[in-house]
């Protein structure tokens, strides 16, 4: 049995769970993230050092050759590991597990060590090697309630951790717990396949909760002991014929 | 103020402030005092419901704004189309508002130079222009349904030697064409695969070319995993392996143009089997008996050689449209892009409909059915807010570009399109446009096409718009989509369609009001009686603003819970049409390959390409970014002698053009795969001189009952050329995932 409360937890412990079967790699989540995050574009040439700054990717894998050629989408973000090899390298703790199962990463700490980064396993941590790039108007898109992170510090997918804390805020000024749906991360509000799911898995009744203890779920390098809060749910082949 | 004076003022406006934090409770305050550890502070923007007008699909999205300025859009939950959800082109719509390059004023086109006047100017010379032009004047739009071209068919018409056309989305002809041919509805039709356990998708390709990318990725995502103990399967046919191909559990590589053959043929064995266990589908024997006689040519024996699908694979498929309803079948770009796209797609609505009528005598399962628009609403409507089907077709494009260089026209209009740029370059687009003395053009950005005009008219973004708009497809429901401004126009901007109207009542041409917001108030006022489910005893302008916060007009909707099933127009229009000819190619035997053009989710047609984000984002397949590629079965790379990222030159009657090559196992060896939008010359630094445009290989071969451009219908030749590029791929830099985690 798979666990998903490796570390104790509050009364929230946030989880996503991602439908590789629905799922069809139309890329709607990756803009989502960029426009709600504030994600500097990078351009040509630093793509072509290998530079990447999309704190949620998809990942294409084919397999065969044609005409049994088979193509797969598995998007990856940040996995909000509950025992993260991220953390224990970090000399100045800027990133650590919070008490609501987010590895959090604090800008303002981060001395740009890059050890969080080379000890991920799923490559999930960009580091900026210069300032956000954002000129005249574009200033206007930008959303007010995430900071620009600056030339020097490692950032990553946060569950778009703002969205997180005005459903908390809108929760309490109504005196009630938070409702399962009521916070949707933008990639998780976007996506038009329904593909992905997010919530309190602590909330037996919520649906992440339910997704991820189906016998469909499985957790990416399973094997390297890093109990993700990410949980991906198998498909995309079935015998047709 | 002196310095001494503002310190005063400071410090008491400062004590002001915490006199008046002491009053609250203390946890308000802490928050500040102690910065939080993301660097997230949420700030509450408002909210206004509104239509995306990025592609015509018509999704209703709601966007947050903030200080003005608008920062998020996401999809609307009660709209019936986007069910709350949005594709990559919406959430990208905020980059082009803010985009660095945006048009600020209008210019006069000064010898190829443009220089900035004032609007007064700009109008006055429209004016004048309109007013010697005396009819004798054109309008082309990028085949919007909207109150844009509603008033401009009002107040230009057809009168006069005025022409309207506009230049959409290559194929969508055919499909309206081929459901309205055969059967009695109103040449609309949007599939819902929610409810259906088999669907076969016929080159329809949902993100990248979908006629509502939204909607159909909703209801794939449904019928895979939105229905208790049920799972959706897809079978995909066409000759690419897309991203929508990559989600169906099994492709099929069927040669271009072959499709409606491979539909034919599933009817043969559905009508065969129907006959054969009697079942009594209403339409009876007589009729099924006739309908076997006209598919006896198309038996999969007889067909599987021009499919290239093993007979039995046809039977199988076949086998769900008569065992277990609900199943459906969906046209896409791969069934219209041929001279055959009419013919093909009205062999898939054929079968679609004859399932339906097995499936409610058995089974009364018949939700997952081509779906029906209300008639009514659309004609009360279509005439002010859009342009009649029969006025966008390629065709016409085609006779509009004749009556330039025929010298026919005085004055040319023509609003955010970019024919120059997306459409074939054998058109001569461009050099027909030269002829036309006076051409103005309404544009967010400057591109290829708006280089061209005399005069360039900044127009707002949709985001700072008045519209309404009539989706072109859509679920079994009537929806009136409404656009409002979200945010205040920035810029030395205005609306087209206000421009229009005043220029026109200057002119002296009878304008039907004085400016959109106030034209899409009196037609919708007019129209209440239709508008049923908006409350009738609230007044005018409850209603309206009732209206603005839903972001439209629809009726009460559950998706699934409205559909009706299409009947056929006669029975023995549905005989005759169960022929099908072979798709008719443009090149000789000198060019070996087919060319398949495609759009991807990103680019478009081409307006994605000076976005930041869209370069950004990896093409699902290639994962490339920044990057033109041309796609070549790795079998035929190697025949060539080019691997990944090798210079590759591919040619046509018509032109040619190069690219590195991407080897691709998802496709048919005698397939050449270029994706469009890319080769832009003068729509921005992002854009420009990225790739080649696929366009420039293209002949003019029609479709001849729908008047769609078969824009698959090409032949070309490729060789290798000199040198070679880094590919830039978006990829996992050690992970592997492959294998038993995608399999059930």
């Amino acid at each position: 049995m798979k666990s998903f409360n490796y570390k104790k937890h509050n009364d929230y412990k946030w989880a996503m769970t991602v439908d590789l079967d629905r799922c069809d790699g139309c890329g709607a989540c990756v803009v989502a993230c960029q426009a709600e995050n504030n994600i500097p574009s990078l351009g040509v040439e630093q793509t072509q050092e290998g530079r990447n700054m999309l704190w949620l990717r998809i990942e294409r894998y084919i397999e065969g050759s044609y005409p049994d050629v088979k193509v797969r989408f598995l998007p990856m973000m940040c996995q909000h590991c509950d025992t993260a090899p991220c953390e224990s390298v970090c000399p100045v703790y800027a990133t650590y597990q919070n008490n609501e199962g987010l590895n959090v990463q604090v800008y303002n700490r981060c001395v740009g060590t890059r050890f969080c980064g080379n000890n991920c396993p799923y490559s999930v941590r960009y580091f900026n090697w210069y300032d956000p790039d954002f000129e005249g108007k574009e200033k206007n898109q930008l959303n007010p309630d995430v900071s620009l992170r600056e030339k020097g510090i490692m950032e990553k997918c946060t569950f778009c951790m703002q969205r997180i804390r005005r459903g908390k805020d809108n929760a309490a000024d109504e005196g009630r717990e938070v409702h399962d749906g009521d916070i949707k991360p933008a990639c998780v509000q976007t996506c038009p396949t329904g593909a992905l799911e997010f919530g309190n898995i602590n909330d037996h009744h919520s649906r992440v909760s339910k997704l991820a203890h189906s016998g469909r779920a499985i957790s990416l390098f399973e094997e390297k002991g890093t109990h993700p809060s990410v949980k991906y749910l198998k498909g995309g082949t079935a015998d047709v014929f | 103020m002196d310095r001494r004076s503002f310190l005063k003022f400071g410090a008491l406006a400062a004590s002001s402030g915490v006199m008046g934090a002491c009053g609250q409770a203390t946890q308000k305050v802490i928050p500040f005092v102690i910065p939080p550890e993301d660097g997230a502070n949420p700030v509450d923007g408002y909210h206004y419901a509104t239509t995306c007008r990025e592609c015509e699909a018509g999704c209703g999205v709601v966007v947050r704004t903030v200080n003005g300025r608008a920062k998020k859009i996401e999809g609307n939950s009660v709209h019936p189309i986007s069910n709350g959800r949005a594709c990559v082109k919406a959430q990208a719509a905020v980059q082009r508002v803010y985009h660095s390059e945006r048009l600020t004023d209008p210019m006069v086109n000064k010898n190829g130079k443009f220089e900035k006047i004032s609007w007064n100017d700009a109008i006055g010379m429209l004016v004048e222009k309109l007013k010697i032009a005396n009819g004798k004047t054109f309008f082309l739009n990028n085949g919007a349904n909207d109150a844009l071209a509603g008033v401009v068919d009002s107040i230009f018409g057809e009168k006069g030697g005025n022409f309207i056309a506009s230049n959409h989305d290559f194929g969508h002809e055919s499909l309206i064409a081929g459901g309205s041919s055969l059967f009695d509805f109103p040449k609309i039709q949007l599939a819902d695969m929610s409810n259906a356990d088999f669907t076969i998708l016929l080159g329809a390709d949902m993100n990248e070319s979908g006629v509502s990318p939204v909607y159909q990725a909703y209801t794939f995502g449904q019928s895979r995993r939105g229905r208790p103990s049920k799972r959706g399967r897809f079978v995909y046919c066409g000759s690419r392996l897309s991203p929508t191909a990559a989600s169906a559990d099994k492709w099929l590589p069927v040669p271009p143009g072959q499709l409606g053959l491979l539909a034919l043929s599933i009817a043969q064995v559905v009508v065969d089997t129907v006959i054969q266990r009697e079942l009594a589908p209403s339409v009876g024997r007589d009729t099924l008996m006739g309908w076997r006689q006209a598919l006896n040519s198309f038996t999969p024996e007889k067909t599987y050689k021009k499919i290239e699908v093993k007979a039995d694979y046809i039977r199988r498929m076949a086998a769900p449209f008569v065992d277990e309803a609900p199943a459906l079948m969906v046209a896409g770009d791969g069934v219209v892009g041929f001279t055959n796209g009419t013919s093909s797609t009205e062999a898939i609505e054929f079968v679609n409909m004859l399932s339906a009528e097995i499936g409610r005598e058995k089974t009364k399962l018949s939700q997952a059915k081509t779906l029906q628009s209300n008639p009514t609403l659309k004609a009360a409507l279509q005439a002010n807010f859009g342009l009649a089907p029969e006025k966008q077709s390629f065709r016409r494009l085609k006779i509009l570009t004749d009556g330039m260089v025929g010298n026919e026209y005085k004055v040319g209009i023509i609003s955010h399109t970019n024919p120059v740029f997306d459409t074939p370059k054998s058109l001569k687009f461009k050099e027909a446009l030269a002829n036309v003395p006076f051409k103005v053009s309404f544009s967010c950005f400057m591109d290829e096409t708006t280089v061209e005009c005399n005069l360039v008219l900044p127009d707002n973004h949709w985001l700072e718009s008045w519209s309404a708009q009539l989706p072109n497809f859509r679920p079994g429901v009537p929806i009136l989509n409404l656009v409002q401004p979200t945010v205040v126009p920035f810029l030395n901007t205005k609306q087209a369609g206000d421009v229009l109207l005043e220029a026109a009542a200057k002119a002296g041409i009878a304008v039907p009001a004085k400016n959109l917001e106030s034209f899409i108030g009196t037609v919708i006022e007019k129209n209440r009686a239709y508008l049923k489910d908006v409350p009738t005893a609230l007044d005018t302008k409850e209603s309206w603003n009732h209206m603005l916060q839903s972001g439209g007009w629809w009726p009460n909707y559950n998706i699934g819970g409205q559909a009706e099933t299409p009947k056929p127009a006669s029975l023995s229009a549905v005989s005759k049409n169960l022929i099908i000819e072979d798709p008719s190619f443009d090149g000789d035997d000198s060019y070996q390959f087919y060319l398949h053009p495609y759009k991807t989710a990103h680019m478009g047609r081409g307006n994605g390409a000076n976005q930041a984000w869209m370069h950004e984002a990896p093409d699902p397949v290639t994962t490339l970014m920044w990057q033109f590629w041309i796609e070549v079965n790795p079998v035929m790379a190697s025949t060539i002698g080019v691997v990944e990222g090798d210079i590759v030159k591919v040619a046509s009657p018509y032109g040619s053009i190069t690219g590195p090559v991407f080897p691709f196992a998802g496709l048919r060896p005698d397939v050449i795969a270029v994706p469009v939008g890319y080769g832009h010359t003068k729509y921005g630094e992002l854009a420009n001189n990225v790739g080649s445009n696929a366009m420039n290989l293209l002949g003019i071969t029609i479709d001849k009952t729908s008047g769609a451009l078969a824009f698959r219908s090409q032949k070309v030749s490729i060789t290798k050329d000199k040198g070679s590029v880094m590919m830039m791929r978006n990829a996992h830099p050690r992970g592997e995932y492959k294998g038993e985690i995608f399999q059930l």
